[in-house]
């Protein structure tokens, strides 16, 4: 047994006070919940509503003070009463989600790209442009280098699809205006519901299905130390694992391992659970809105009466639960009006970079479900800086997958930091996180940075 | 001269102690201690730090304990006596088959409780350490 003794710190700052009587920390950076969210559980509450929020925490030897949130302070709970009193924060990113338009200068039913961007030329401007002016407007500053995008163009005049891109208002659009029913004034989209609906569309994809296949969607990420990235991300592991910056270690974290490996060297998982699924598909169906022949068009991945049935990671490259002519359609397709091309090929034919195909976002999004899934989470005391869009390694010992049934790279969907206070007045700490794998390490997806 | 030292103050273990036990792999020393002094019991309160020990994988088998703390290094040299097998001396009768190895470990003071008080300033109190290494001899074993 390897014994660590560790100096556990932490340092909570709501507006400009000092919080020195909290009893509980937990933050949860995690992407299927939009923006982080941190709770604080003190015997007072601190601050008021809106204040910035920071936390740092971590341990001696190992990362020390680093930023595990950075937020705004929301509104207290009594659920931990008589402990003490919850606070709840949101992320950055929640600012978006708070954030409703309710503009429409133009009567259009809300804000065109535009409005939101007067100097973008008729062909319309890139997600990341548009993503800035979104954010910018609901109070998140951004580092325009850490915005990435595909670099098409969207919403631009050329043809009538620009209302597709609309910041809804709740006010009627051009569209509805003709139906009387639909004249109800309604609440506006949020940010982060306007930005979602680029990072359904934002996809990428190399042109292979099968070995070497690569490709994913610009997804709106939040980093520890509060920052707001956009990242391509595909639901599978990068080809490099992430650092540790505090350890300088990969982040490669090994199960107890039964009596029959022997080996127990670095063991560092205190409990956890993985599962190896199905696919959840071999057909995808992506629907679009082209205003230039007047209706909606697909893309079907693979097509028609294609008898290739590639499967991401198996044996022979063949999916072995789904043959071609059983056709499993990817039951959340991402369908959208903002996609304007059937085809990759028309859309080079378009020739000035304007608009998403289906075919793109279809073999993007193919390529996430004609897979053998893995999935789990694990429990770890490592004080590693674990976040969302990272890659880890989950193995047995001496590199075997073991009772996990897992030794390979896995995709960190959220980290769930918590650190308490217990009855004797020690520490708890324990990070909990979340994966999703399966599929080839794909070297061309990003990931979010971490410095010490 | 008390037979042990906690961060060079002494005390001595009572008859039957130490108690030795495993807590997620981590050996912890428990158990009624002699303090001989009112300065040396004050130290030992004010370097009193409670941890929390959590391990992964099998303790038997290896794997990772952490021992965490609040506030700096609380950790200081131990040194006591345990009771180990007896390697020293001729393991026949009248000598007992175990014997007391003098050892200096590296542990914190988890745990401390004043239970009762003597006239002239001894007290008996309830230690708990949490040791974080293998330790070293440091003398022969004796016979107690």
């Amino acid at each position: 047994m390897t014994t660590i003794r560790r100096q556990i710190v932490a340092q909570v700052r709501v507006g400009s006070q000092l919080v020195t009587d909290w009893t509980a920390i937990r933050c949860q950076l995690n992407l299927s919940t939009m923006f982080a969210k941190a709770t604080l559980v003190c015997h007072k509450v601190p601050g008021d509503y809106n204040d910035d929020v920071e936390v740092l925490m971590g341990a001696i030897p190992g990362n020390g003070l680093a930023p595990r949130f950075r937020g705004r302070r929301r509104d207290p709970s009594e659920e931990y009463y008589p402990r003490g009193i919850g606070v709840e924060c949101i992320g950055r990113l929640g600012l978006a989600a708070e954030c409703f338009n309710g503009e429409d200068p133009s009567n259009v039913g809300g804000l065109t790209i535009w409005d939101l961007l007067p100097s973008a030329p008729a062909t319309g401007a890139t997600a990341k442009d548009i993503r800035i002016a979104v954010l910018n407007r609901a109070g998140i500053v951004v580092d325009p280098n850490h915005i990435g995008s595909t670099g098409r163009l969207y919403g631009g005049a050329w043809v009538g699809s620009w209302i597709n891109f609309v910041w809804k208002a709740g006010t009627p659009t051009g569209q509805e205006a003709v139906r009387s029913h639909y004249y109800l004034q309604r609440a506006g989209e949020s940010a982060l519901e306007y930005l979602h609906r680029y990072d359904m569309i934002e996809a990428e994809w190399n042109g292979t299905a099968d070995i070497g296949a690569a490709g994913g969607f610009y997804r709106l990420v939040e980093s520890p130390d509060g920052d707001v990235w956009c990242v391509k991300v595909g639901g599978r592991p990068r080809g490099d694992i992430d650092i540790d910056p505090g350890s300088g270690k990969q982040m490669i974290f090994i199960e107890g391992g039964s009596t029959e490996t022997g080996v127990t060297d670095g063991v560092n998982i205190k409990t956890g659970r993985f599962k190896r699924g199905y696919p959840r598909g071999n057909r995808v169906l992506v629907t679009g809105a082209d205003t230039g022949i007047g209706g909606s068009m697909f893309f079907e991945a693979p097509g028609g009466n294609c008898r290739s049935n590639p499967i991401v990671n198996a044996p022979g490259g063949q999916n072995p639960y789904m043959t071609p002519d059983q056709h499993f359609y990817d039951r959340e397709p991402p369908s959208s009006e903002m996609i304007e091309w059937d085809t990759y090929a028309n859309f080079l034919a378009g020739g000035l970079g304007q608009g998403m195909d289906a075919e793109t976002v279809a073999w993007a999004r193919y390529l996430e479900v004609n897979r053998i899934e893995v999935s789990g989470q694990i429990t770890t005391g490592e004080d590693w800086l674990c976040a969302p869009s990272q890659t880890h390694l989950v193995q047995g010992p001496a590199g075997q997958p073991d009772r996990f049934g897992t030794g390979e790279k896995v995709w960190c969907q959220g980290a769930d930091i918590e650190l308490q206070v217990n009855d004797a007045g020690a520490p708890e700490w324990q990070i909990t996180t979340t994966y999703l794998g399966g599929g080839q390490p794909d070297e061309q997806l990003g990931h979010v940075p971490i410095a010490a | 001269m008390p037979n042990s030292s906690f961060g060079g103050h002494g005390f001595d273990w009572d008859f039957g102690t130490p108690n030795r036990e495993l807590k997620s792999g981590v050996t912890i020393l428990s158990g009624q201690v002699i303090v001989h002094g009112q300065a040396d019991l004050d130290w030992f309160f004010a370097n009193v730090r409670p941890v929390n020990i959590h391990a992964a994988g099998d303790p038997s088998a290896g794997g990772t304990a952490w021992v965490d703390h609040f506030g700096p290094d609380p950790s200081q040299p131990l040194i006591t006596r345990i009771l180990v097998p007896n390697t020293t001396f001729v393991p026949v009768p009248p000598y007992p088959p175990n014997v007391y190895q003098p050892m200096q470990y590296t542990a914190i003071l988890s745990d401390f409780k004043r239970t009762r008080s003597l006239p002239g300033a001894i007290h008996f109190c309830n230690a708990e350490f949490t040791v974080l290494d293998a330790g070293v001899a440091t003398g022969p074993q004796k016979l107690d």
